[in-house]
């Protein structure tokens, strides 16, 4: 009697471990969330490289990148010598963006020094040139810049024109006594970042790529990590279904990435005094999507990829030129060509970074973030689930 | 010394025999030396590209409308016409960079000589666009009046004009300039994880312990690892230089590639040497992963390949004279854009030969104590 009960007890047992089976048991997610946050926290050293790595490289980065192109080192060639081509030259030293070295000597040391780097750009004021401008004559200042790197000939370029403008007009009322009066001005209004600092600028931008790279990682290697090593056999072998072994292992990893965040932000608000104007809801909810999306890239790589090598490379590969050149960091996306603007729209960094700017600069609130918020959480299922299919339940 | 140098070669060879058998990574790396580069390169745009610009326009007179229609691509993309409540909104929302504001009876003052302003709002948060952006915006502007104005009075021109020159890349060729600092990019980043993922991936699978029982010195592991890996990424890059470079991008490369591949091996061997020591600190993969983007992504940014270095604070500055990429971007910017010569790039290459013999002196004495730990 005894026996049959038991029995019917078994089946009763095996019936409902095979529902479980093709169901989404959440004891057995939880079981694989624990296991992998288990080896998170007794592997304190990669916890803490995690958190203080981000920490570090924000202050490092945020701090380093700078976009004010100042402190140009220049040189002077006067072939005039008078005191209206010396009020010339006194007038690009006296600019903050601009650095003098030694005057040239010649063509010859032009090339030599611009060659070496040594300058990148060299001023040459014509002979006669004081004495053209009284009479009204037409006088050539030539201005020769090093386009090595073509956006700082780029800024250069503005910076001397802007900076010749004034001066002449300067010159013309003051010493010549021509009123010389506009036809029109233009006001320049520099807005959400008056000064066109950097730092405000940079370190908002710097956060997602910081919450893109590291769990990204983390998140692949934990998967492939269980591949090379054989691990992975539990998978293989038990009733665990992908969707609980890939959300599984993802959970620890966004609860890791959203404590960062919290530091992040800290560390912006309080280290580089950049304050946040915006919603704090509508940005740690931008970052939990955010992280979400990042940790399910690091898994999507993760099944693709057999050993910690390649992972590691594809994940830099995939995170760190599109987050990095494509997303809107130093160059707006829409001003993008080719294929980088593709990736550049469709990359998650370039909505996340257009909430963080939004409210670290520009004091948005949830309302006027609905665009990169709903974009963000349209990722999620495509990535994860996309983890979730290409995940082998069993070794090819 | 013979048999040493035999056994760096062989070691050595078993290496890239390593490397061919795992054919994701060989894509990996074939992709990253080609296309990664070729996106790069091209995604940047030459000068202000495709700007976002909205026009209010208060006046609507024929002046106001002549400065509307000058604004097109591929500089700016195709102007939008709102009201001035939609200033703010439109700007928060990021779909303008600029917006304009021509005041009400804009044309009259300006025909009266009362010198009227317009209004230009910049997101100074777009900084790579907003300085550029700006000055275009008040050429273009200002000359648009001054055309207009000219067909009522004369206008005296200033005198003084000034003669734009740029020396080596005339026309200010972004993809110029990208390719070159993604293939260096893309050498720090391969190098570092080809030689310092090898090692641990050798320490976690406890075939460094083979190695170890057989005669052969951790020196001479170091060494097959720099030599087999570092000859890998000096093969990609001479290749992608040869076709992404010339080929696909056509640029026109000014100094000696040879001298830039050596400046590219000296390079190597700094970065192989630190990918050793990263990997000799490192106790598992995740950590290297870890210790791989601290210092990767400074390397990267702040080595004065996508920002001007003497535009960093000066700290900055002296502390990324200790990373290798700053000196090889200063080699490459040099030698392929400037045409320099030896006799301009000799004290990079030094600082190189320090930082590499330094790092593989520090990496092999840690591998050393490592290995007899375990």
């Amino acid at each position: 009697m005894t026996s049959i009960k038991a029995k019917k007890d078994t089946k009763v047992h095996e019936k409902e471990e095979e529902v479980a089976t093709s169901g989404f048991s959440l004891r057995r997610f939880y079981s694989c969330a624990w296991r992998e946050s288990l080896e998170l926290i007794r592997d304190p050293i990669r916890l803490t490289l995690a958190l203080a790595g981000s920490m570090i490289l924000m202050m490092v980065m945020g701090y380093g990148i700078t976009m004010d192109v100042e402190d140009l080192r220049y040189a002077v060639i006067d072939r005039d010598e008078t005191t209206l081509s010396r009020d010339y030259a006194a007038n690009i030293r006296g600019s903050r963006y601009f650095s003098e070295q030694p005057p040239l000597r010649d063509y010859d040391d032009m090339d030599l020094r611009m060659r070496s780097g040594d300058i990148s750009m060299a001023v040459e004021i014509p002979p006669r040139f004081g004495r053209d401008l009284q009479r009204g004559a037409p006088v050539e200042i030539g201005l020769w810049l090093d386009g090595a790197m073509p956006q700082r000939a780029e800024t250069m370029r503005g910076y001397v024109q802007g900076m010749h403008q004034l001066w002449l007009q300067d010159i013309l009322r003051e010493r010549l006594g021509q009123e010389e009066t506009s036809l029109a001005t233009i006001e320049v209004r520099y807005r959400y970042n008056p000064d066109v600092k950097s730092l405000p600028a940079m370190v908002p931008a710097v956060i997602p790529i910081l919450l893109l790279m590291i769990p990204a990682i983390l998140a692949a290697l934990a998967v492939v990590r269980e591949k090379e090593l054989g691990s992975i056999i539990n998978l293989y072998v038990t009733p665990l279904t992908r969707t609980e072994f890939i959300v599984g292992k993802q959970l620890p990893y966004i609860i890791l990435s959203m404590i960062s965040f919290i530091l992040l932000v800290i560390l912006a608000v309080f280290a580089f005094d950049v304050p946040i104007k915006g919603g704090f809801f509508a940005l740690s909810l931008g970052a939990l999507l955010y992280v979400i999306v990042a940790t399910g890239m690091g898994l999507l790589a993760s099944t693709v990829t057999k050993s910690q090598i390649a992972v590691i490379f594809l994940t830099m590969i995939v995170t760190l030129l599109p987050a990095v050149q494509f997303s809107g960091l130093l160059n707006s996306v829409s001003s993008l060509t080719g294929a980088g603007r593709t990736i550049g729209e469709l990359y998650p960094t370039t909505h996340f970074l257009i909430i963080t700017r939004g409210v670290f600069n520009k004091a948005l609130y949830l309302r006027d973030l609905h665009t990169p918020l709903l974009a963000l959480l349209a990722a999620i299922p495509i990535i994860v689930g996309l983890a979730i299919v290409l995940l082998r339940k069993q070794e090819k | 010394m013979l048999q040493s140098l035999n056994h760096i070669y062989r070691l050595g060879v078993k290496e890239l025999w390593g490397l061919y058998r795992d054919w994701i990574l060989l894509v990996l790396i074939a992709y990253s030396f080609t296309f990664s580069i070729y996106t790069s390169a091209t995604a940047v745009p030459d000068s202000l590209h495709n700007a976002t610009i909205a026009f209010v326009d208060e006046d609507k007179s024929p002046l106001s409308g002549r400065i509307f229609s000058a604004f097109y691509p591929p500089m700016f993309l195709p102007p939008t016409m709102i009201n001035l409540d939609q200033v703010d909104s439109g700007m928060d929302k990021d779909l303008y960079t600029f917006t304009v504001d021509i005041p009400l009876n804009f044309q009259r003052d300006v025909l009266y000589g009362k010198s009227p302003a317009i209004q230009v709002n910049i997101d100074a948060t777009r900084m790579s666009q907003a300085f550029t952006g700006a000055g275009y915006i008040q050429q273009i502007i200002l000359a648009e009046v001054e055309e207009f104005v000219r067909r009522y009075r004369a206008v005296d021109i200033a005198p003084v004009e000034v003669a734009f020159r740029n020396r080596f890349n005339p026309n200010l060729t972004q993809s110029w300039f990208g390719s070159i600092m993604e293939i260096i990019n893309q050498v720090t980043m391969l190098s570092i994880i080809l030689t310092g993922a090898a090692l641990i991936r050798e320490r976690e699978h406890g075939t460094l312990e083979h190695l170890l029982v057989m005669p052969v010195t951790p020196t001479e592991i170091m060494l097959s690892k720099i030599w087999s890996m570092g000859l890998v990424v000096l093969l990609a890059t001479g290749m992608s230089l040869i076709v992404v470079v010339q080929m696909a991008l056509r640029v026109p490369m000014q100094g000696s590639p040879a001298l830039f591949l050596a400046g590219a091996a000296l390079h190597l061997f700094a970065t192989t040497s630190l990918g050793i020591f990263l990997a000799t600190l490192a106790r598992s993969m995740p950590q290297f992963g870890m210790l791989l983007i601290l210092v990767l992504l400074p390397m990267q940014m702040l080595s004065g390949g996508s920002t001007p270095r003497e535009s960093m604070p000066m700290p900055v500055q002296y502390i990324m004279n200790l990373a290798p990429t700053t000196h090889f971007v200063q080699i490459g910017q040099a030698i392929l854009y400037r045409g320099a010569g030896m006799e301009v790039v000799w004290k990079y290459f030094i600082w190189l030969f320090c930082i590499g013999a330094v790092l593989f002196l520090i990496s092999r004495s840690q591998f050393r104590k490592s290995v007899n730990q375990g």
